[in-house]
């Protein structure tokens, strides 16, 4: 059994029910009974925006997990209803970029067959919820925390008091020691622990995001038992429904009215609220906890020892030892680790797979990883399950698809949004730039002195690709018709994530890779030993940074 | 002349909201804006008229508590569709001023969001005037299920689960 939630009659009747809605509201609208502006939100929190050039639909992956069956599905829909490729984005969805709007209610029941949806993956209204893409075997784990944000997601699907908020709102849950989820940049974090007796209590989160106004959320409240949580969440939303401004939607986050109210007498709102709804037929019961548990226990792991993984390197071919580096995770069960596939190989957008690629994944991680398949939100994939003693034919296997380069962590393992070339909003593009970098820093062995660095790429400040705690974060701007890129460093989306800070005026595309380049030179300059990029911008500030790229008058 | 749904029928009702202006006369049934109640109670509760409390979206119902239970109607303002404060004052009115009377959806009320309005605590819905009375009354059971516990029923799945 591959452990995920798997739909019961009550869940999938939902999810059936929901396609009928859908179906039935995409045919008044084709009729001319429902006007664009009203159909907007439908769409919308079906996952279906009106892109540039077509609708794009943004399929949820809730908290990061796929079967392999689901794989599959969603590569047959990709050539049959669109161009036989799909797009991983940063929130642990999956988009379709040139669906026709007609055929989205049929995309939508062939995709509930295989207990999936597009539910709230846009619109003002509570969207999927995310997590650690090495939930349940991540060594430093705490609380698996995937059971909660299976509650989670089936409280906030078509919770009727939250369906028009102010403004979009995003929960992401992290369970481990590192933060492997940017919780601290979602409208609430919430942080799972264990409290001196060993139970399973959990910290609130709220007020983070990124956009135009980024803020790292804060602390709302130190511990909330598991019976309270979605009631506690109640209470967060109805504040937040009823005093959330809805007059500039650039000042509708939660974020702007955690800072308006300051976060005590937000947290005390909260607080007050939420004592008139604790008591309520709401409260989490244990056996609830036990069913949703159930599903994510451990599969049957073998009885393995650990491998030398050195000693592995050496048996194998050359370029093994660097991906063995960079793209194996250690896994809490001896004799397992996790494979990350980046999707930054150099030509292919950020995120982007083939249906053919698909295909071989999905039979890759049937063979290799117990038939399952995670996304992060470094838009990358993750095989979570894999004996070490598979490691060199599975990546000469993935090498032969294109999709074990060595990049994981490392500058040309970008977050990048997809700008320009498809987003209605952005102001440049995006991929192109991803590429042109790509392209600029192709020696392996200097990206693994360079050592871990989040690049991220966003085409407008709507901040997709989370550009304020990359450690580089790069920024389109439109200057009078051209596309200009800001550049900032030292951000970070760690527990103790922080936001970059802008080194100054910003670049035309083609001067970008040698800017980075200038950039990573100070780094290599200055670094102590063993120093990461973000410590050292850090520990020196960004004036050596601006001197070197600016000159010293700068 | 609106179209009210209640009890899963459509009728032609007449409706006025009274605000800040002195009226002479009155007739329908009357909504008188809860920020302009005093103004108003006194004189129309003389006549043998349907009254009712109108709530705005934006309208801090804490400060009416004590007004509540004069009234067997309570109007909820959508002044537009996307504004869903409605939905939070509804489930207050039913959850915690446990408010029997009927709660009805007045302006921008649209027929994909009865649903959820239902969900709240609505009763009754002035639909908007382009709206079909029979798209309206098939939204009221547009799904089966629900997860969570609401003021329709405040058992979520997982009690039904077990």
């Amino acid at each position: 059994m591959i452990p995920m939630y798997k739909y019961d009659e009550y869940d999938q009747r939902i999810v059936d029910e929901r396609v009928s809605q859908f179906r039935d509201q995409t045919l008044r609208y084709l009729a001319g009974e429902i006007a664009e502006d009203e159909f907007l939100p439908l769409r919308l929190q079906n996952g279906l925006y009106v892109q540039r050039f077509a609708p794009m639909l943004r399929v949820a992956i809730p908290y990061g997990l796929l079967s392999t069956h689901q794989v599959r599905r969603i590569s047959e829909i990709s050539r049959k209803y669109d161009k036989g490729y799909v797009h991983f984005t940063t929130r642990q969805n999956v988009q379709l970029n040139w669906p026709l709007l007609e055929q989205v209610p049929d995309i939508l029941a062939d995709l509930a067959e295989v207990e999936m949806h597009a539910v709230q993956t846009s619109g003002a209204c509570i969207r999927n919820t995310t997590t650690d893409q090495f939930a349940g075997v991540a060594r430093d784990e705490i609380v698996d925390p995937r059971p909660w944000c299976e509650i989670i997601r089936q409280w906030s699907t078509f919770h009727p008091e939250f369906a028009f908020l102010p403004r979009k709102f995003k929960i992401a849950v992290c369970g481990s020691e590192q933060d492997r989820a940017a919780t601290m940049v979602h409208d609430i974090g919430v942080h799972a622990f264990r409290n001196e007796k060993g139970e399973v209590r959990f910290k609130i989160l709220a007020g983070g995001g990124l956009g135009r106004t980024p803020m790292v959320a804060s602390v709302i409240r130190e511990s909330i038992e598991p019976e309270n949580l979605l009631t506690y969440l109640d209470a967060i939303l109805r504040v937040y429904n009823r005093y959330g401004r809805r007059d500039n939607k650039y000042k509708a986050r939660i974020k702007i009215l955690v800072k308006a109210m300051t976060p005590e007498v937000f947290s005390q709102k909260v607080e007050a609220e939420w004592e008139q709804i604790k008591e309520s037929a709401s409260l989490l019961p244990e056996t609830e906890i036990q069913r949703v548990s159930q599903h994510f226990i451990d599969p049957e792991y073998q009885a393995l020892n650990d491998h030398d993984l050195n000693d592995l390197a050496l048996k194998a071919p050359a370029g093994f030892q660097s991906w063995l580096k960079q793209n194996v995770f250690p896994h809490k069960k001896p004799g397992y680790c996790a494979v990350t596939l980046t999707l930054k190989a150099t030509g292919d957008a950020p995120g982007d797979v083939s249906a053919e690629q698909l295909d071989i994944i999905a039979d890759l991680a049937d063979q290799y990883s117990l038939g399952e398949l995670r996304v992060s939100h470094e838009q990358n994939l993750i095989f979570a399950d894999v004996e070490q003693s598979a490691l060199i034919e599975l990546w000469e296997k993935l090498s032969a698809i294109g999709l074990a380069t060595a990049n994981r962590g490392l500058l040309t393992d970008m977050i990048c949004c997809p700008g320009g070339d498809f987003c209605a909003l952005a102001n440049a593009r995006s991929i192109p730039l991803a590429e042109e970098i790509q392209r600029k820093f192709d020696d392996i062995d200097y990206l693994h002195d360079v050592g871990e660095l989040d690049l991220n790429i966003s085409g407008c400040m709507n901040a997709c690709a989370h550009h304020h705690v990359g450690h580089i974060g790069i920024l389109g701007v439109d200057r009078k018709g051209i596309e200009y890129y800001q550049i900032q460093v030292g951000g970070s989306a760690s527990k103790d994530a922080s936001l970059g800070k802008i080194i100054g005026p910003s670049f035309k595309r083609e001067e970008v890779p040698s800017v980075l380049e200038k950039i990573l030179s100070v780094y290599i300059d200055q670094r102590h030993e063993d120093e990461l990029f973000v410590d050292t911008c850090q520990r020196i500030g960004i004036t050596p940074f601006k001197e070197r790229v600016y000159g010293q008058a700068a | 002349m609106a179209r009210l749904l209640k009890n899963n029928e459509v009728f032609q009702e007449e409706y006025q909201v009274l605000g800040s202006e002195d009226v002479e006369s009155t007739s329908g049934t009357v909504l008188v804006q809860a920020k302009h109640l005093d103004q108003h109670l006194q004189r129309l509760q003389q006549h043998d008229q349907p009254i009712g409390l109108f709530l705005d979206s934006d309208d801090e119902l804490e400060a009416y508590e004590e007004q509540l239970s004069n009234f067997e109607l309570i109007a909820i303002n959508f002044p537009k569709f996307m504004d869903g404060r409605g939905y939070s004052l509804s489930k207050l009115l039913r959850d915690r001023y446990q408010f029997k009377g009927d709660i009805r959806a007045v302006g921008d009320v649209l027929v994909d969001q009865i649903f959820m309005m239902k969900r709240c605590g609505f009763s009754s819905y002035y639909l908007r005037d382009d709206q079909k009375a029979e798209d309206a009354i098939k939204a009221l059971d547009t799904f089966t299920l629900r997860y969570q516990g609401s003021s329709d029923d405040p058992e979520p799945l997982y009690r039904k689960r077990a």
